[in-house]
């Protein structure tokens, strides 16, 4: 009885201190991760990055992926890119020398990885470090993750309140993605919601691919966006310009969707048609095969 | 032709086409299988944590009956989720008013 009430005590604190946060307007930071690589970490980055700077958020999404940093390209910026935010810690220049401004919205930035150096160039104590220094500045903080679950994946989660995890409907990414979040919650991050990317309504109505419900009964945590398979994605980084400036493709409208429910928003989820379609079809549904 | 070899083509066609095998949609053998593959990674309770565990639950069970210690079986099913343990109860000690099968589940 003792431990019930000590435990909705504590969850009442932790909402009191939730909405503390939302009146003083404090920042998040955010760490988007996956285990698997290649399931659309940096792309979901970028496009949830350019999202809530168009909600008019003030927004720096940093590259936490040091050695293999493909941010500043997929985004566009890496002409610009001059230091980084190694070079931030280590003292060779001023933060705001290191942050590259996006001209195409108002209050985005890019914190771009050191693409010389190895991921032991930093500690946990210093991405901390880092991490408090952009919280004076920014009211989103979006950390690119390294794959794996190594060291490059501790130090870019270290500092985070948050987290979301990208996975694709495929064995083994759901397989990565359950290790990541078990991580994560030992870690005390939260909330940690979903990205289910790359869904193809028409494999899953075939029955041959995972549908989103299998995927988060399985994983067991909040959905917060389902993108679809999108040639425009692959479109947008050959240009180096993020789907969500001014694409009205279907993966662009997935990640608006997802921006406007990190603020807090009830934005109805897409309705993407994966039933099985006639009769034969849903003879089959019924049968559960 | 060989009258066993005639059967054996027939039982052979009725293999190849095995109607399950090409009916079953990918994606529903895709969530079994992560099921099980989950249900393994799952289990991440070290040896040392189980040892004390079977310490712990002998001293408290010894209070009230006698135990056949050395077929003690404790096991970690469905991912985490349950844990199975297999007691051998010799007798129930007298006074107490509990009443103990010695059965696995």
């Amino acid at each position: 009885m003792g431990e019930r009430v000590s435990a909705e005590n504590s969850q009442k604190t932790e909402l009191q201190i939730e909405q503390q946060k939302i009146e003083k307007n404090e920042s998040h930071v955010i760490v988007v991760t996956s285990g698997k690589g290649g399931v659309g970490k940096t792309t979901s980055t970028s496009n949830i990055a350019v999202a809530l700077a168009k909600l008019g958020k003030r927004v720096v999404a940093v590259d936490a992926d040091i050695g293999l940093r493909n941010l500043d390209v997929i985004m566009g910026l890496e002409n610009r890119v001059v230091y980084n935010f190694v070079d931030v810690l280590e003292g060779n220049c001023r933060l705001n020398q290191a942050l590259v401004r996006d001209k195409r919205v108002d209050s985005l930035y890019l914190l771009p990885a050191a693409q010389t150096r190895t991921k032991d160039a930093v500690n946990q104590s210093q991405m901390i470090k880092l991490c408090g220094m952009l919280r004076e500045e920014f009211d989103y903080i979006l950390l690119d993750c390294p794959a794996g679950i190594e060291g490059g994946f501790k130090n870019a989660a270290v500092g985070a309140d948050e987290a979301l995890i990208v996975v694709t409907p495929e064995v083994p990414s759901v397989r990565d993605a359950d290790r990541i979040i078990g991580m994560l919650e030992s870690m005390g991050k939260s909330p940690i919601r979903l990205i289910v990317n790359r869904l193809r309504p028409d494999m899953v109505r075939g029955g041959d691919m995972l549908d989103v419900p299998d995927i988060i009964e399985i994983l067991a945590i909040t959905l917060i966006g389902i993108v679809p398979e999108d040639d425009n994605v692959i479109k947008a980084a050959n240009r180096g310009e993020p789907m969500a400036f001014a694409s009205k493709s279907p993966a662009a409208r997935a990640y608006m969707n997802i921006a406007g429910r990190i603020l807090g928003n009830d934005v109805p989820f897409i309705n993407f048609d994966t039933r099985p379609r006639g009769l034969l079809g849903n003879i089959r549904k019924i049968l559960g095969f | 032709m060989n009258l066993n070899v005639f059967f054996q083509k027939i039982i052979n066609s009725f293999s190849k086409k095995d109607p399950k095998e090409k009916s079953t949609p990918s994606a529903k053998k895709a969530r079994e299988r992560l099921q099980i593959i989950l249900a393994h990674d799952r289990t991440d309770i070290s040896p040392e944590l189980l040892l004390t565990l079977r310490h712990e639950m002998v001293k408290v069970l010894k209070k009230y009956m006698e135990i056949d210690e050395a077929r003690i079986e404790i096991e970690i099913e469905d991912g985490g989720m349950a844990l199975a343990v297999n007691i051998p109860v010799i007798h129930v000690k007298r006074g107490s008013s509990l009443k103990l099968k010695r059965s696995k589940e």
